[in-house]
């Protein structure tokens, strides 16, 4: 275990820049310098600022982790400015994610699990985090395996480790890997009948779906998943996010009113048919809210550049990335957006973050460097 | 384990529900979608054209059935050389009147041209009691052998393409039930084959038969338990395995409703059921299940039992004579063999049946072949020597009473809902097809 973690570290060694003072200079990111007050201002040839607007020669102001202000005004005189060549955005926020290590997201031993805590399986040392993090994504939902029928509250994280909120969404499956197993429930009527008597019981957790103090996170992968969700929710008045389906785009009609909103599934290169395709750009040109889950970091921009490409809008989708993230994320209060107030979660990239070619030069987190990209060590191999 | 009641009569969820307000943010707007705004109709386009043309063409009234056009003509006058309205007689060259989805009239003496479009026979769309449109495995519970309190309305794709295929060959109406894994399955619902997705859309009648199944069915694959057991060594393994289960959980159900401690989930639908207010539906094929089936029926003093694939009820004639069950008889076989338990379907079997006065309906089990679909089955019936009459019927209107819904569907009746067939020929005639169909007045096949 304790070998383990080394490794885990030994492979991360420019992890907090702030304790690797000998990389300030080596990068136009800022690591170190501040003012007096603590506060320094990165200035960008583009700000995003996560609610669809963007702004060229944009400058962001950090005091003590929180953004104090984020626009084309001129930083305060004094402050230390660091000019980035690039964009700068807020941290990617994942509304579903892989980040729970190996095993710890799938509990085989009973389908209904509503006291589970997706928190308790964290490992905030993990790879995975690691790679998100590396990825610009700031803040993840942890959200178990489809295959419990209720998988337990999901759990909002930074990937510097911060826990935004221990208990978020109810994580409950209706799609098919709900009920392949060799437990109860193995068909529909079944999962849907168990879940309806607990519904209308309304103990715990499932009088708080049922009351709207609490949102449902509801995995499903066929349209008659989504149908037969929405009406269950529409049945018990639950709200909350309908997470991975790839062809919501060809529902989305039914989703209105339903109080329903959309975690887009993740898909690489390959595996993306043009109906897929269509269907996220539909989700995306809608009303819906929307936003984007994470299995393979390498990938988590993918949905979104194929729809970019397709003709989707980017302010859109940048709002899948951001704002609309952190509201699905139920943390819209802290991250998804640069503005005053909201922690200083943020990134440097080297273009557009919408163009999968663009790369990811800094991360920062409540306005402390968590990642910064290696010098470029191609030279060194001459 | 047992599992717990979908509600009696529940009702359809309606889209109408308020929700209450948790979080300004995720209230999604209720702002036309984009690419789902309605298209203009292109029909003030048409109809601002001057005379130029209004004298020589007929309007083209019928929009296409595509996706996004948000006008759907519901109101028609269709003609047709004989209009079989199967409640009544035959009308010779009539004309069937919708208004809004509804049949309001059926005409007499409208010869062709007089209407929005002309066809050679007219009757109700068909009604199949045997639909096998189903999710297979996923809609069956089988953490238990006898599941009454399942729906299948939890367990239905509507966005199967079969749905198409049936309704496209004049099916319009169906009671879907599911596979046939477990002794007692759960609740059958009835359906519209058209239509948006949705539930609550394509429902006619929720809760209208308790479905099961005897013979080898729910026993196969089933083996008893060894080392360590777990839901695939399940019982029954048997016949009489599946009869046992079945007999005990009516068994338990009386007693249920003798001591309400003993009640169990649901035990109340069992309860309708020895009540006659919801049917029974068995599907026993070979004469050895369908003697079971009646043997039930008597020792429970069951009130109504349909057996369905009932293939050989032409050996049990006495016995289904005696116990007023009816039947659901299989598509027809050129052989006589049919899947199901290897029963021996004999082309006499409706001439038996009408004869001994055993109330019997056609069905199509959802084959894809043309020779098993359900618009084929009255011509085959009537060339096993029945009256065409009754074998239109038993396609329509007699199915539509079995599951107790011939006020809405089943019929030409004004008042009920504009399912047609639209036929190039005689319904029960070998050569003709079904080229229309219409549903809820919308014509969803056009024949032109």
């Amino acid at each position: 275990m304790l070998l383990s973690t080394f490794a885990t570290l030994a492979l991360v060694p420019p992890a907090f820049a702030g304790m690797s003072p000998a990389l300030i200079g080596l990068n136009s990111a800022p690591t170190g310098p501040q003012d007096a007050a603590g506060a320094f201002a990165v200035q960008a040839e583009v700000l995003v600022l996560g609610d669809g607007t963007r702004i060229e020669d944009g400058v962001l102001v950090v005091r003590d982790g929180k953004v104090v202000s984020a626009g084309a005004a001129e930083a305060p005189a004094g402050m230390p400015v660091h000019a980035h060549k690039g964009f700068v955005s807020p941290g990617l926020v994942a509304a579903s994610s892989r980040l729970l290590p190996g095993d710890e997201a799938l509990d085989t031993t009973r389908p209904f699990l509503p006291e589970a805590r997706l928190i308790d399986g964290f490992d905030k040392q993990s790879l995975a985090v690691r790679a998100a993090l590396e990825a610009g994504v700031t803040t993840a939902v942890l959200a178990p395996t489809p295959n419990t029928v209720i998988g337990g509250l999901t759990a909002v994280v930074k990937t510097n480790g911060t826990v935004i909120k221990e208990d978020a969404h109810l994580a409950i499956s209706m799609q098919d890997s709900a009920i392949s197993g060799r437990t109860a429930p193995t068909g529909y009527p079944g999962l849907v009948a168990e879940l309806r008597k607990r519904l209308e019981a309304g103990e715990g957790v499932f009088g708080e779906l049922t009351s709207a103090k609490r949102l449902a996170f509801v995995r499903v992968d066929d349209r008659h998943d989504i149908t037969r969700a929405l009406d269950l929710g529409r049945e018990h008045s639950i709200r909350g996010v309908l997470v991975g389906p790839t062809l919501a785009g060809e529902v989305l009609e039914y989703m209105k009113g339903s109080g329903m909103a959309l975690v887009l599934p993740s898909y690489g290169g390959a595996e993306v048919s043009g109906r897929t395709l269509e269907s996220t750009l539909k989700v995306v040109k809608s009303e819906v809210r929307f936003a984007f889950s994470l299995a393979n970091p390498l990938e988590f921009r993918f949905p979104a550049a194929a729809a970019l490409r397709a003709g989707a809008e980017a302010p859109a989708i940048e709002r899948g990335f951001f704002a609309d993230g952190a509201t699905l994320a139920l943390a819209a209060d802290r991250v998804g957006t640069l503005e005053a107030g909201k922690d200083a979660d943020f990134v440097l990239w080297s273009g557009d973050p919408l163009a999968l070619t663009s790369r990811v030069e800094a991360v920062y987190i409540d306005g402390v460097s968590a990642y910064r990209r290696a010098k470029d060590t191609s030279d060194s191999h001459r | 384990m047992a599992y717990p009641l979908t509600g009696a009569q529940r009702t359809p969820p309606t889209h109408t529900v308020e929700l209450v307000d948790f979080d300004p943010n995720l209230t999604i707007s209720e702002l036309p979608l984009s690419g789902l705004a309605p298209r203009p109709s292109v029909l003030p386009m048409l109809s601002s054209i001057p005379l130029l043309f209004t004298a020589t063409i007929a309007l083209p009234v019928a929009l296409p059935n595509q996706e996004g056009t948000a006008e759907v003509q519901r109101s028609w006058t269709l003609t047709a050389d004989r209009i079989h309205t199967v409640s009544g007689d035959v009308v010779e060259g009539g004309a069937v009147v919708v208004v809004d989805g509804k049949i309001t009239a059926i005409t007499p003496g409208a010869s062709e041209g007089s209407g929005d479009l002309h066809v050679k026979a007219i009757t109700p769309g068909l009604i199949d009691m045997a639909c096998q449109v189903s999710l297979g495995l996923d809609a069956v519970e089988e953490t238990s052998e006898a599941t009454p309190s399942a729906s299948i309305l939890d367990a239905l794709n509507l966005f199967s393409p079969r749905w198409r295929s049936e309704l496209h060959s004049g099916v319009t109406t169906v009671l879907a039930t599911g596979p046939g894994r477990n002794v007692i399955g759960g609740l059958g619902a009835v359906v519209k084959t058209g239509g948006a997705p949705l539930v609550s859309e394509r429902l006619v009648q929720g809760d209208s038969v308790l479905w099961g199944t005897l013979g080898s069915e729910p026993s196969l694959g089933n083996r008893p338990a060894f080392g360590q057991p777990d839901l695939f060594n399940r019982r029954p393994s048997t016949r009489m395995g599946v009869e046992w289960v079945a007999r005990k959980t009516f068994y338990e159900a009386l007693r249920a409703k003798e001591d309400e401690s003993l009640a169990f989930l649901g035990s109340d639908r069992l309860t309708a059921v020895l009540a006659g207010e919801l049917p029974l539906l068995l599907r026993a094929s070979a004469t050895q299940d369908i003697r079971t089936a009646i043997y039930l029926k008597e020792e429970f003093e069951i009130p109504e039992l349909i057996l369905t694939s009932a293939a050989e009820s032409w050996r049990e004639l006495d016995m289904l004579e005696r116990s007023g069950a009816s039947v659901v008889l299989p598509p027809f076989a050129f052989d006589g063999r049919t899947a199901t338990d290897g029963g021996f379907f004999a082309w006499n079997t409706v001439t038996l049946l009408d004869e001994r006065g055993i109330r019997f309906a056609l069905s199509g089990q959802s084959g894809t072949r043309p020779d098993t679909r359900l618009a084929m089955q009255p011509a085959f019936a009537t060339r096993a020597g029945l009256d065409p009459a009754k074998a239109l019927a038993a396609a329509t209107l007699v199915p539509a009473q079995m599951l107790g819904v011939d006020a809405r569907v089943g019929s030409l009746d004004a008042g009920k809902d504009a399912d047609l067939a639209l036929w190039n020929g005689d319904p029960t005639a070998l050569g003709a097809r079904v080229v229309g169909v219409v549903l809820n007045g919308e014509l969803v096949l056009d024949p032109r």
